[in-house]
């Protein structure tokens, strides 16, 4: 363990504000003895310290146990700016602006669908546009784009892209407010205008799962969660739109700071004032980019339903609900004893509200948020409940997944895609991807162990084990 | 000459060490596009080398930026050419830098960017890119070579 690192209990490891100057809070990591090692190899750390530096951060820079390096702010990484004297860092939200996953269930018993799934995935395959470079059903005309920009999900709905009552299991319901469409840049608009409903590349994924584990009946029953009935689990985001506009903000950014004053340790910081013309344009636009995600994922889910009618004769799939992993949001928090406004960035982690929080839809003010974990391919994922240790430590905070391990060449080193659809198979997991290399890319061993991530979080108490998900067929892009 | 693809457990990336500062820009959106197209060999005899067969059937892209410095221009130079590619569906195959300097506020950059229309039949897209980042971002500039490092998220 570096030495400027503090073993707190089993769970956390500080990183003391007096580490390096300029740092404003401590940093703390979520780790276990074996996390912590994994996570000390890359920048992590000294990502955590970089951020812990940024004007108006509030408590600590926060890593979720699955953190690694990224760009400016770790992947895992939550930081909570003081809404009045804080800044706003498009790098602190990423480029994939609500990367994010959704979770469907079916009415089926795994045993009810296992003569048809080969069937069910070539439909899946066909019906939802994956893959590199890979165009969507819709060419949106100006207007049109505009409107799913500032309505998200509500306006797939309105387009026949699913119900009135998918949205309230959606986060925000799946439309960030004050999102503004004139503040994302021509070029954003063409790079999105015909991606929406496409689940791109990279570790963007569509999974059929088996519930077979349940860590918490009552809960498990209030999300409709049954074992050994199947689920879907969907994995995309803003696709090149938000690409472009993390992008053209962390160019405004830049060329703002000096006029605020602002002093960044690494340019992917850049920052600005929230309440800055800069920082309220950025989030305007950032909030019409998760719309644009929330749209996509609600279309792939009006598709998924769609090949379960025609294959199965049944295409009631229920959101069980909808987060972001990639966002940056306007929440309120007791800090110190008063209630303060924050500016929460997640960049790879996910809102974990408890139980009567005023955001959660009057069906899950009884047991608390859904939390969706999805594991690499091949390996398990995992349903949470939101706690208030979390609201206390995280600023509603936990992990987002499993955390790569490996580079994406590394992993094409070490395996074939025939060896790894082999081993699949093996397991008894049907896979379907546009590219070979985009398969060994995303092969289970570049990942870490995302079991191991969340025994982390359920003992730290900044989530709860609820179900466990095992892939039996897996489309990637 | 020289372009070096580099790893990063979430990005991919890439060295340039080159002559002189406008043919590393020149050579950087080559190694970009690299990673992202595979050109293949057609009947038409297009891109059996790399050759293109006419200049006419090029699309002509003028770039002019403005940025704060040669890091920033550099992300921006880069960040056009992948915005054509995944924007306007067009593959830059030849990356001219006419003017890089500073010409008054901060630094300046004219272009062009010569592209192909994407076509399935001779390109395959290896890799989405989704933007160019500052991450261990390095213009170096001696007296006899350029040297650029850049990653991309991927």
């Amino acid at each position: 363990m570096a030495t400027f690192m503090k073993k707190l209990d089993d769970w956390r490891y500080i990183i003391p504000r007096s580490t390096k100057p300029g740092m404003r809070v401590d940093g703390l990591i979520y780790a276990n003895d074996k996390l912590i090692s994994q996570i000390e190899k890359d920048l992590t750390a000294e990502q955590v310290i970089n951020v812990a530096t940024l004007p108006g951060i509030v408590k600590y820079s926060l890593a979720m146990p699955d953190a690694h390096q990224g760009y400016g702010f770790a992947i895992g990484g939550v930081a909570a700016m003081d809404w009045d004297t804080g800044v706003v860092s498009a790098g602190g939200v990423g480029f994939d602006i609500n990367c994010g996953v959704r979770l469907l269930r079916t009415p089926f018993p795994v045993e009810e669908i296992k003569q048809k799934l080969e069937q069910l995935l070539n439909q899946l395959f066909r019906d939802i546009p994956s893959g590199t470079g890979r165009s969507g059903l819709l060419d949106l005309n100006a207007r049109e784009l505009d409107r799913v920009l500032e309505e998200g999900a509500r306006w797939a709905v309105k387009a026949g892209y699913g119900t009135e009552t998918d949205l309230s299991h959606i986060e925000e319901y799946g439309c960030v407010p004050n999102a503004d469409a004139s503040l994302v840049s021509a070029h954003a608009k063409q790079r999105g205008k015909d991606q929406l409903g496409t689940l791109g590349s990279g570790n963007h994924f569509l999974e059929v799962q088996v519930i077979d584990e349940v860590y918490d009946e009552g809960v498990a029953q209030v999300f409709g969660l049954v074992k050994g009935n199947i689920t879907v689990l969907i994995h995309t985001g803003s696709r090149g739109l938000g690409h472009q506009v993390c992008t053209d903000y962390l160019d405004v950014m830049q060329r703002a700071m000096p006029k605020y004053g602002i002093h960044v340790v690494d340019r992917q910081l850049a920052c600005v004032p929230i309440t800055s013309p800069e920082g309220k344009d950025y989030l305007g636009a950032m909030a019409a980019a998760a719309n644009f995600a929330f749209a996509n994922r609600q279309m792939i889910t009006h598709w998924t339903r769609q090949a379960f009618e025609r294959i199965l004769g049944n295409g009631d799939l229920q959101i069980v609900y909808d987060v972001a992993h990639n966002i940056a949001k306007r929440e309120e928090y007791i800090v110190d004893g008063k209630k303060q406004i924050l500016l929460v960035h997640r960049k790879g982690a996910t809102r974990a509200f408890p139980k009567d929080h005023p955001a959660l839809p009057q069906d899950y003010k009884s047991v608390g948020q859904p939390v969706l974990i999805p594991g690499s391919m091949g390996t398990c994922s995992y349903v949470l409940v939101g706690t208030e240790m979390a609201m206390e430590e995280t600023f509603g905070s936990t992990c987002h997944g499993a955390g790569r391990a490996k580079s994406r060449h590394a992993a094409k080193r070490e395996i074939t895609a025939e060896a790894l659809l082999k081993d699949l198979r093996g397991k008894g997991i049907l896979v379907k991807g546009a590219s070979k290399s985009g398969l060994t890319e995303e092969e289970p061993a570049a990942y870490k162990d995302v079991s191991e991530v969340v025994e982390v979080v359920h003992n730290a108490g900044i989530a709860r084990k609820v179900a466990r998900l095992i892939p039996i067929a897996v489309m990637k892009g | 000459m020289s372009v070096t693809i580099l790893e990063h457990p979430s990005d991919i990336g890439i060295e340039v060490i080159s002559s002189s500062l406008k043919r590393a820009f020149e050579e950087a959106v080559y190694g970009l596009m690299s990673i992202i197209i595979e050109r293949f060999p057609t009947e038409r005899g297009i891109g059996e080398s790399g050759a293109l067969e006419s200049i006419e059937s090029l699309k002509r892209r003028e770039i002019w930026l403005n940025g704060i410095d040669l890091e920033n221009i550099l992300v921006k130079w880069l960040s056009e050419a992948l915005y054509i590619y995944d924007g306007e569906k067009l593959v830059p195959t030849e990356a001219i830098v006419t003017e890089l300097g500073s010409y008054g506020h901060g630094v300046d950059l004219r272009g062009v960017l010569y592209c192909e229309q994407f076509d399935p039949a001779i390109h395959r897209t290896k890799l989405d890119v989704k933007a160019v980042t500052y991450h261990q971002l390095l213009v170096e500039v001696a007296e006899s070579y350029t040297k650029l490092r850049v990653f991309f998220d991927i």
